[in-house]
């Protein structure tokens, strides 16, 4: 049958041309000598050998803490399932500079929740600056991860091969190690998207491993950069190309076990947790209350304070900080900035990927397209940050991209192109062709037919992906931690621009208007879906 | 110029296999076919390529004169304007029953008002007057498969398109469908092709059964034709119980089957010598004398019983009364037997 051939061709050349120049363009600058040479130096090597040690403690630790919450919410009838996603899922889309910062003031000396109980640390002794840090945060951050993956896997077994087990005399422990087994491929990719995850982190190091001085991959590349200027950007080209193979080969890890993953939707098993589920309950509950509520306390308070160290009291406590952000200038434009950025990706990419997940039924090159749209996704931000200084720099058709909002937006069409296709190619793939042929039957042109039958029916989709895409670059910090200039920051700069700053009660107040905002935006999306499973907080 | 859809020496293959191998059928004005075959023999593909969901590979479809499907030359699904029901409904979850069946006339420009009235009426003729504003999602099977009726055929095609349209329901339901189906295609004098793996169905509802097997057509005959003389042995197992004997052509009206020369049909210029003789159950009858008989097994089958019988060096079906079924040897009878040439 016929298809609109040029409406996904286009949506295709647009998205391909802002997603791979930067890649190609990056990997071209490297391959010369003078670039490699940084790779021998010994700080490169240490950054190397500290990311690559991040990366596996913290995977490690998120394989546990994800593969629990997995188990409980997906196999069990642990109460408040539905709530405890959500709460859970929170430490992922919280953004890490957020957490890290939450976690600076929760376990700082002058912490307003240890500091009345006479717990704080001294200062100059501070927990979190350094390996232990990073690997604790990046794990917290992780472990969503992990229970993403590894739920997909345990939703896809059917209920009667847990049964059979049952009917064989198998206890509760062996029932899970059960679902487990079967579920190997879901961990295995779950682990190395956490490792992809850790290798490419900014946020994190940025606020723990720079102070506490364990030179991290990404924090060389930012300081190479910021300090001595686009000048070095040969030698942060090959680190980010080092990054980037690491990356890949987490990646591909993932791409093996993604092929091996069983869909067998249907009825899903669930075990009665029976004596176990008030003792399962508190545990979880506790562990979200000091993962999640605990620092974000901590931030609200410091949000609430005129400086660290006053005691939290009626006479300190006080909307002073938010009325100050919301006064100044650069951060009002920062909120603004982040907002149509995250806004213009989410509806531009949920948008040209309709079109190009509909045409990758039938045609080949669109599936090699999607396909290749995940590795911007999966290199780290900051390296597709430097691959789009590289060609951006200079003019393109008279346009100067570079030191405008225009190169952030490319680079968030490239970055998270992969995550609105999730949702749209979800549902194209399970969408009857019989759908369209029947309005071709009934005298729809190709064109028509798209639009009174294949646009409605992906609309949810389309929500859902813009929704995805608006959350993760609404408090991004990687890719525009290199691509702001001023007076075009976003939001996640202002917030890493105050701290650094040591404005740390003022950068408190943004950080907790970006998560109210987040919070609320996945919320009403929740609402918005309601029952069609789209959104990964709908459990 | 041949008026209806006309067929010719169509083939089609899907990465290197052949579906259709050299199909050429016709149907006339007002006429309605059905396409019998199991499944994998094609008929389905062949009913995409009427409608122009797949382009054929060789040969030529055209209607009323018009060539539709000839190398180059194509003319897309939605400018044929054939209306086409298929197996699972494909209704459009997002419109509701009204809008679904009103779709066609949307596309064909015919004004607001007048949509609505023609939509209207014919949800009524399907016998879901009323249901215009329910969410398709929450209708039953059968009235699902009613509302894709009604927007098969609410622009008035000359050909309507039917792919297995009650495969999806109950068994209970087929009977009143098909009855429906029949009224409503007679009553628009629509020209028709159906495609089921059923017989009953296509026996019930079309004048002529195209029997397709292995992307071939086997025999086109009206369903007495198809049941009583089978052109090869596929048909004959195929459409009806039965059974095949050895048997040897004598001449033009007798058969040598089990050791004794019988009366029998045969094409005309069937030619002496070995043979197969189709034996149907209700043609085998009990006697005083005849073929030597043996019961090999019975099958209750409502009202009577269905015999496996050991007969002239093979096996045949034969039905008796309700009662006790016989048991042991038995002499039997056959109403002359149709000869398939081997």
């Amino acid at each position: 049958m016929r298809r609109a051939v040029w409406l996904p061709l286009g949506c295709g050349a647009l998205l391909a041309l802002a997603a791979f120049p930067p890649l190609i363009r990056l990997a071209a600058v490297t391959l010369s000598p003078a670039s490699l040479a940084v790779l021998a130096s010994p700080i490169a090597r240490a950054a190397l050998l500290h990311s690559v040690a991040m990366g596996i403690v913290s995977t490690v630790l998120a394989g546990v803490l994800g593969t629990v919450f997995a188990v409980l919410l997906t196999l069990t009838d642990l109460p408040a399932r539905r709530t405890v996603a959500f709460l859970f899922l929170l430490l992922l889309i919280v953004p890490p500079q957020i957490t890290a910062q939450a976690w600076i003031v929760l376990l700082g000396p002058s912490s307003p929740l240890l500091a009345p109980l006479g717990l704080a640390p001294r200062p100059g002794s501070e927990p979190l600056y350094g390996p232990g840090g990073v690997a604790f945060l990046l794990a917290v951050e992780q472990a969503p991860i992990v229970y993403l993956a590894l739920r997909a896997s345990l939703a896809a077994i059917p209920a009667d091969l847990i049964e059979a087990a049952q009917a064989a005399g198998a206890g509760r422990a062996r029932q899970i190690g059960l679902a487990l087994e079967l579920a190997r491929p879901g961990l295995l990719g779950g682990l190395s998207l956490s490792f992809v995850a850790a290798i490419g982190n900014f946020g994190t190091p940025a606020l723990l491993a720079i102070p506490g001085r364990y030179p991290m991959l990404t924090t060389l590349i930012y300081q190479r950069l910021t300090g001595f200027g686009l000048g070095s950007i040969g030698e942060a080209a090959a680190l980010a190309l080092l990054l980037a193979l690491l990356a890949l080969a987490g990646a591909s890890g993932e791409a093996l076990m993604a092929r091996r993953r069983a869909t067998a939707p249907g009825r899903v098993a669930r075990l009665a947790l029976g004596r176990w589920r008030r003792p399962a309950a508190a545990m979880v509950g506790m562990t979200l209350a000091g993962l999640l509520a605990a620092p974000l306390a901590a931030l609200l308070l410091t949000a609430l304070l005129p400086t660290l160290g006053v005691q939290p009291d009626a006479a300190t406590l006080g909307l002073g900080n938010f009325r100050s952000i919301l006064a100044a200038g650069a951060t009002r434009r920062a909120l603004l900035d982040s907002l149509v950025l995250a806004l213009g990706a989410g509806v531009v990419l949920a948008a040209l990927l309709v079109a190009v997940c509909h045409a990758a039924r039938r045609a080949r090159a669109a599936r090699a397209l999607l396909a290749a749209l995940e590795v911007p996704y999966v290199v780290p931000g900051l390296v597709l940050a430097i691959g789009c200084i590289l060609v951006f720099l200079r003019p393109i058709a008279g346009i100067t991209l570079y030191n405008s909002l225009g190169i952030i937006l490319v680079a968030y069409l490239a970055r998270f192109a992969a995550l609105a296709r999730r949702p749209l190619g979800a549902v194209m793939a399970t969408l009857d062709p019989a759908l369209e042929e029947a309005a071709a039957a009934a005298g729809a042109a190709p064109l028509p037919r798209f639009a009174t039958v294949i646009l409605p029916l992906a609309l949810p989709a389309a929500v859902s992906a813009a929704t995805l895409v608006f959350l993760a670059a609404f408090n991004e910090l990687t890719v525009s931690a290199l691509l702001w200039s001023a007076g075009h920051e976003t939001l996640g700069v202002a917030v890493f621009n105050l701290e650094q700053a040591g404005e740390a009660t003022r950068a408190a107040a943004l950080s907790v208007v970006a998560m109210v905002a987040t919070v609320a935006l996945m919320l009403g999306a929740g609402v918005a879906l309601r029952g069609r499973r789209l959104l990964p907080w709908q459990a | 110029m041949t008026d209806g859809l006309l067929i010719e020496g169509v083939a089609k293959g899907f990465g290197g296999s052949t579906v259709l191998a050299d199909v050429s059928l016709a149907v006339a004005p007002g006429e309605a076919v059905a396409l019998l075959g199991p499944s994998g023999s094609g008929k389905s593909t062949l009913l995409r390529l009427v409608a122009g969901f797949e382009r054929t590979d060789r040969g030529r479809i055209s209607f009323d004169g018009t060539v539709l499907d000839e190398a180059a030359l194509f003319v897309a699904p939605e400018r044929r304007r054939f209306g086409f029901v298929f197996q699972n409904f494909a209704l459009w979850p997002h419109l509701d029953a009204a809008r679904n069946v009103r779709y066609p006339l949307d596309r064909a420009g015919v004004r607001r008002a007048e949509a609505s009235g023609r939509a209207e009426s014919a949800l009524r003729l399907v016998g879901l007057a009323g249901f215009g504003g329910r969410d398709v999602a929450l209708l039953s099977g059968g009235q699902r498969q009613r509302v894709a009726l009604a927007r098969a055929m609410v622009a008035e095609p000359r050909l309507v398109l039917l792919d297995e349209p009650l495969a999806n329901l109950d068994p209970h339901l087929k009977g009143t469908m098909l009855a429906e189906i029949a009224a409503l295609r007679a009553r628009a004098g629509a020209a028709m092709l159906y495609v089921t793996h059923d017989q009953g169905e296509a026996m019930a509802i079309a004048g002529r059964i195209a029997v397709i097997e292995g992307g071939r057509l086997r025999q086109v005959a009206d369903p007495r034709t198809l049941y009583r003389e089978p052109a090869d042995a596929f048909v004959a197992g195929f459409v009806g119980r039965g059974a095949l004997l050895p048997a040897m052509v004598v001449d033009q009206a007798h058969a040598q089957i089990g050791g004794q020369v019988l009366a029998a049909r045969m094409a005309p210029g069937t030619p002496a010598g070995p043979a197969r003789a189709l034996i149907r159950p209700e043609g085998v009858r009990a006697a005083a004398s005849g073929l030597a008989a043996r019961v090999l097994g019975a099958r209750y089958r409502g009202g009577g019983w269905e015999l496996r019988l050991a007969l002239g060096g093979g096996e045949v079906l034969m039905d008796v009364a309700d009662g006790e079924p016989p048991d042991g040897e038995l002499r039997v009878t056959l109403d002359a037997p149709w000869i398939i040439r081997d």
